[in-house]
C-alpha cells in the first residue's frame, strides 16, 4: 500500500496551526487556559511552530481525572497548547487515514458514532438469526505502543510526522493495567512493553 | 523568548531599524485596506507603529530607557491584537497575517532583550 509522505510542511504551516487553534478552542473558549493562550496567540503559535520545526517540542503533563459514567474511567486532558498540536496533526493525517477504515467502524469518526452504529446494528439484527456480542476489555489502556507505532509507519512515510506521533504516544500517562502475558513471553516481557494511550486525546 | 541570546550585546540599532522596515512594509498594505477599515483599523495600526517608532527612538537617545521601552512593548501587544482583528475580519489574507505577526513578534523579542540589557547594572 502507498504510504503517505510530504505531510510535515502542511502540519507546521502557520495557517494550519491557526485553524487548529480555532478547532481546539471550539466549545472551550471560556476556559482560563484558552484565554491565556489567545492573549498572546501570535507569539504562542510562532513559538510552537519554531519548536516543532527544530524538533524541540515536547508534550506537557496531562491532567488526570476519573469519570464515573457507567463505569470508572481515567481521563487524561492534555494542556491547551498540546491540544492545538493534536488538531494540527489530525487536520492533515485524519482524512487520508479515515478513508482506509472499513465503513462499519463507528468510533470517534466524523459522521459516525453510537447512534448510527445502533441503527446499522438494528438493520443487521433483523436480517440474521444470531448476534455475536463482544467487547474488548480495557481497550485503550492496553494498546501496545510499539505495535501502534509500527501500524502508523505502515500508513505514513513522513519521518517527522512519525516522530511527532511517537512523542505523543510516548508521553501517555502510565496505566494501572495488570500485565498481560502472551504465549512465548518470559516473566518480565509485559512490563517492558509500554502500553496504553490516553482516553480524552484527539489523537487516540 | 530565549534568555541570554539577545541580552549580551546592545540591540539598540536593530530594533529601531526593524521598526522602520516594518513601517515601510505596513503602510502600503494599509493603503490597500477597504475604505470602511482604512480610517478605523488601518488608522489605528498606522498610528500604533508610528508611536512604536517614537518610543524606540526616544529610548535610543534617552538616559533612562525603561519607560520608553515599556511603552514600546505595550504598543506591540496592542498592535498584535489589532493585526489579528484585521485577519479575522478578512481584511488581510492568512499569508500576510503570518508575515506581519512574525515581524511584530520578532520586534517584541528585540524590545524584550533591550529591556533586559537596559535593566542590567552597568559593568
Amino acid at each position: 500500500m502507498k504510504r503517505l509522505g510530504g505531510l510535515w510542511p502542511r502540519v507546521v504551516a502557520f495557517d494550519n496551526l491557526y485553524l487548529a487553534y480555532r478547532a481546539a478552542r471550539l466549545g472551550k473558549a471560556d476556559r482560563p487556559s484558552v484565554g491565556r493562550f489567545a492573549l498572546n496567540l501570535e507569539r504562542e503559535l510562532l513559538a510552537l511552530q519554531a519548536e516543532l520545526e527544530s524538533g524541540e517540542y515536547q508534550p506537557g503533563p496531562y491532567r488526570l481525572f476519573t469519570v464515573y459514567e457507567r463505569k470508572p474511567r481515567l481521563i487524561a486532558a492534555a494542556p491547551f497548547r498540546d491540544r492545538v498540536v493534536h488538531h494540527a496533526l489530525m487536520r492533515v493525517i485524519e482524512p487520508p487515514l479515515d478513508r482506509r477504515f472499513i465503513f462499519d467502524s463507528y468510533a470517534c469518526r466524523v459522521n459516525k458514532g453510537v447512534h448510527r452504529a445502533v441503527d446499522r446494528y438494528q438493520g443487521w439484527a433483523r436480517r440474521y438469526p444470531y448476534v455475536l456480542k463482544l467487547d474488548v476489555a480495557r481497550y485503550f489502556p492496553s494498546i501496545d505502543h510499539a505495535l501502534l507505532k509500527a501500524k502508523l509507519a505502515d500508513r505514513i512515510k513522513d519521518p517527522r510526522v512519525l516522530d511527532l506521533l511517537g512523542r505523543i504516544i510516548d508521553t501517555s500517562p502510565p496505566t494501572d493495567e495488570p500485565p498481560l502475558w502472551f504465549p512465548g513471553d518470559d516473566l518480565l516481557a509485559p512490563l517492558e512493553r509500554a502500553h496504553g494511550i490516553p482516553i480524552g486525546n484527539l489523537t487516540s | 523568548m530565549t534568555e541570554g541570546t539577545t541580552s549580551r550585546t546592545d540591540p539598540t540599532p536593530k530594533a529601531v531599524q526593524d521598526c522602520h522596515e516594518l513601517l515601510l512594509w505596513l503602510i502600503p498594505v494599509i493603503d490597500q485596506f477597504p475604505r470602511v477599515r482604512r480610517f478605523t483599523l488601518g488608522e489605528r495600526l498606522e498610528n500604533g507603529v508610528l508611536d512604536l517608532l517614537d518610543a524606540l527612538t526616544s529610548a535610543a537617545y534617552a538616559k533612562d530607557k525603561s519607560p520608553h521601552l515599556a511603552r514600546a512593548s505595550q504598543r506591540l501587544n496592542l498592535l498584535l491584537h489589532l493585526w489579528r482583528v484585521c485577519f479575522e475580519l478578512r481584511v488581510i489574507p492568512a499569508r500576510r497575517y503570518e508575515h506581519g505577526a512574525k515581524l511584530l513578534t520578532a520586534l517584541g523579542q528585540q524590545v524584550g532583550g533591550w529591556q533586559r540589557f537596559a535593566a542590567r547594572p552597568p559593568a
